[in-house]
């Protein structure tokens, strides 16, 4: 019965991302905010190990205190409990700062078999807070992986490469990453979403973490995000005239002028 | 005090039906709406999210939860796809039958097999020779032994492609009018009945047509509530299923105004976006406000019926106006689309012959009107 952590994380609806024409920046206010859509699988999957095996499963997640709809929607599938870890003083935190939050709330939360993370997130898409956290928690990490089988204490998985798929297996406690192929995330229904609300929801602080404040945030942070914006895509209007051999030759030339060949 | 959110749960609720809508549902509307072969698939994924049983107690498999919940579900389905509304306002209306006027065997049977979208239930009143006076109904049902035997013919009635049973009306007492009405389950497959199809110029997945009974025999235990009391069962449940269909109707027209509005913004006439002109950008926003008016109208019938407070009027109110308005702004939304508007191969014509179906299914606007006039002027100013 395996003692399960899912990480999952809220992000802004990329479908609703619009960006600023003049500064090229994102305009994220006021945009619906979701689960990120690999970390529904990360959910799911821990779900169905659950329906397979028991156990329990308890989110984590740092965020805002608005998102709350996010964690009852991960219960409301079919998380047991869920901690959210929020904190002022958190603002600003890089992947390696939110791995260190996260690590520190997971020892918080006493033993466990497995942690699972999505492969990335979609907005960052760093794939970096998984293996973070686990070289953090010193564990053994399976990444991108596209099915998971659980043997006693053993975990089974097979992982998505570019050129083949590779079976790896690991014993608990591991940290598994998954991808978007590994299943379908489901819908709660209404019963469950009512049910969610009886669910516990922890909320610990940076204090509650033994956390310093120093640690976290911008001040604890290496990486220190200046800037995203959209890259400019235009279309450069370059008309080739002559013959079918001049144009190609002029063509090769802007083509290597550009770097693309 | 006045408070017009939906609860946490609801608006849950709602962002998981819609996602289920909008990936499972609205891709294959267009096709699907052309066929008159109802779309069990669909149906059968609706039921598996419990769908079908939203207000039917958790003991029975269903979700136990309140009308106005049922609203928000008919709404976010039918913004995807009209037709696949249907079961839930079926669902609903089987199940508040079955819980006010069925009995304790009949509940066991039937709510469970509803919430498992094993049981689809039509309903069958209207008649060749009389639809908005219900009463004037020539189907009897009559004693024979332990059970009875009904003999006559019902006509323009959802699902005859694929219900399961009906909940079919007829006279236990031929001389009497509406007294004279009682309530049965009847069996599609009952010997003695046979069915047609029409052929509709909207909602045809939901296949219309008659069904004829010629010495149909059913056991006593098909009567649903009391021997004449059929007729005041059924109105009692077109008060809510007004409304659904209120809502029904909005979220399709919901669906043609945000096309028109993406479409607004992006086509381009004299040099803007067409949504630059006043003559655009006003239907939009006169659609949008009657369109939130309507909705309010609608969730305020449900909210009245959750509370056990009357609602006849307003029901007839979301009846007449709702599907109306709705109409018009399909109509709009299709014009704003300019020529690509009127061809097939977008939703939109489509979504207007949809529509246009329930301006006339479950009582028109003109009986509509004689329900509110009754209900504010008094029964004494009723034409008959
Ligand atoms: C509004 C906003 C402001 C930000 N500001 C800054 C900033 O000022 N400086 C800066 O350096 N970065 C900033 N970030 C980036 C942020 O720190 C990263 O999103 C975070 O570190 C995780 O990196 P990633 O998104 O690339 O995750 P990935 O490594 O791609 O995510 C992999 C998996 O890790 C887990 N995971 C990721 N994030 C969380 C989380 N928060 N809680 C629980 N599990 C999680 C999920 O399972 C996820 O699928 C900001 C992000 C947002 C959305
Ligand atoms: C798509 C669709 C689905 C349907 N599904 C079902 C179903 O599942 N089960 C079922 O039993 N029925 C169903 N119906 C039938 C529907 O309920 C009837 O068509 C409706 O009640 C009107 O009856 P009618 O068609 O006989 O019109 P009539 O009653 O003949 O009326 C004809 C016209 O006269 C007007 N009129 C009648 N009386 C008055 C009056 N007193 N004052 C002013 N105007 C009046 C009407 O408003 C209408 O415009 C469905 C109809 C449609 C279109």
């Amino acid at each position: 019965m395996p003692e399960m952590i899912v990480c999952f994380k809220e992000v802004v609806d990329e479908r609703e991302l619009k960006v600023n024409p003049k500064t090229q920046e994102l305009m994220t206010e006021g945009i619906t905010r979701k689960i990120s859509d690999f970390d529904l699988n990360a959910i799911e999957e821990a779900i169905r190990i659950k329906e397979m095996h028991g156990g329990r499963a308890t989110g984590v997640i740092v965020g805002l205190p608005e998102c709350k709809p996010s964690i009852k929607k991960a219960l409301s599938m079919g998380l047991d409990r869920a901690c959210l870890l929020s904190d002022p003083a958190f603002a600003g935190s890089d992947t390696l700062t939110v791995a260190a939050i996260l690590a520190a709330a997971i020892r918080k939360l006493g033993p466990f078999d497995m942690i699972l993370c999505g492969e990335a997130s979609t907005d960052g898409f760093s794939a970096q807070l998984g293996p973070s956290l686990a070289e953090r928690l010193d564990l053994p990490q399976i990444t991108a992986a596209s099915q998971v089988t659980i043997e006693g204490n053993q975990v089974v998985a097979e992982r998505s490469l570019d050129d083949g798929i590779e079976v790896v297996e690991a014993s608990f406690p591991v940290l598994l990453s998954v991808t978007k192929e590994i299943n379908k995330p489901r819908l709660a229904t209404l019963k469950q979403i009512l049910a969610a609300s009886k669910k516990e929801v922890l909320e610990w602080k940076a204090a509650d973490l033994g956390l310093s404040t120093d640690a976290v945030g911008l001040q604890g942070s290496p990486i220190v995000l200046k800037r995203v914006a959209a890259f400019r895509m235009e279309r450069k209007n370059i008309r080739l005239e002559g013959t079918l051999a001049e144009a190609a030759e002029r063509a090769i030339r802007e083509l290597l002028r550009e770097g693309v060949l | 005090m006045l408070n017009l959110s939906f609860s946490e749960d609801q608006e849950l609720f709602r962002q998981m039906v819609r996602e289920f809508a909008q990936t499972e549902l609205a891709p294959g509307y267009l096709e699907r709406a052309k066929r008159e072969e109802a779309p069990r698939e669909e149906f059968r994924k609706m039921a598996e999210l419990g769908l079908t049983g939203i207000n039917i107690p958790e003991e029975y498999g269903g979700q136990g939860a309140d009308y106005v919940t049922i609203g928000i579900a008919i709404e976010e389905i039918a913004r995807a796809d009209i037709n696949c509304s249907y079961p839930i306002a079926v669902g609903g209306l089987g199940g508040g039958a079955f819980l006010k006027h069925g009995t304790p065997e009949q509940r066991e049977t039937w709510l469970p097999k509803i919430t498992r979208g094993e049981t689809l239930l039509g309903l069958a009143l209207t008649e060749p020779g009389c639809g908005s006076d219900a009463a004037a109904m020539k189907t009897t049902a009559l004693r024979e032994g332990d059970g009875y035997v009904l003999n006559g013919e019902k006509s323009s009635i959802s699902f005859v492609n694929c219900a399961t049973d009906f909940f079919l009306f007829a006279k236990t007492d031929p001389k009497a009018g509406a007294r004279g009405v009682s309530c049965f389950l009847v069996p599609m497959d009952a010997p003695g009945l046979t069915t047609s199809i029409f052929h509709d110029m909207g909602c045809k997945p939901i296949g219309r047509g008659a069904l004829a009974l010629k010495e149909v025999h059913i056991p006593a235990s098909s009567l649903m509530g009391q021997e004449g009391r059929g007729f005041h069962l059924v109105m009692e449940e077109f008060d809510y299923t007004k409304v659904l269909i209120g809502l029904m109707c909005l979220g399709t027209a919901q669906a043609a105004l945000e096309d028109a509005i993406a479409y607004a913004k992006e086509r381009k006439a004299f040099g803007k976006p067409i949504a630059r002109f006043e003559g655009v950008s006003f239907l939009i926003a006169e659609h949008a406000t009657r369109m939130e008016a309507a909705r309010l109208l609608c969730y305020q019938a449900l909210w009245l019926r959750d509370q056990g407070k009357p609602h006849t009027k307003e029901a007839s109110m979301c009846k007449w106006w709702v599907p109306k308005i709705s109409a018009e702004a399909i109509h709009d939304a299709l014009l704003i689309h300019g020529h690509l508007g009127y061809s097939d191969e977008y939703p939109l014509e489509q979504r207007w012959r949809d529509v246009l179906a329930f301006q006339i299914a479950d009582g028109t606007a003109q009986i509509q009107k004689i329900i509110i006039s009754r209900e504010i002027l008094g029964r004494e100013y009723l034409p008959y």
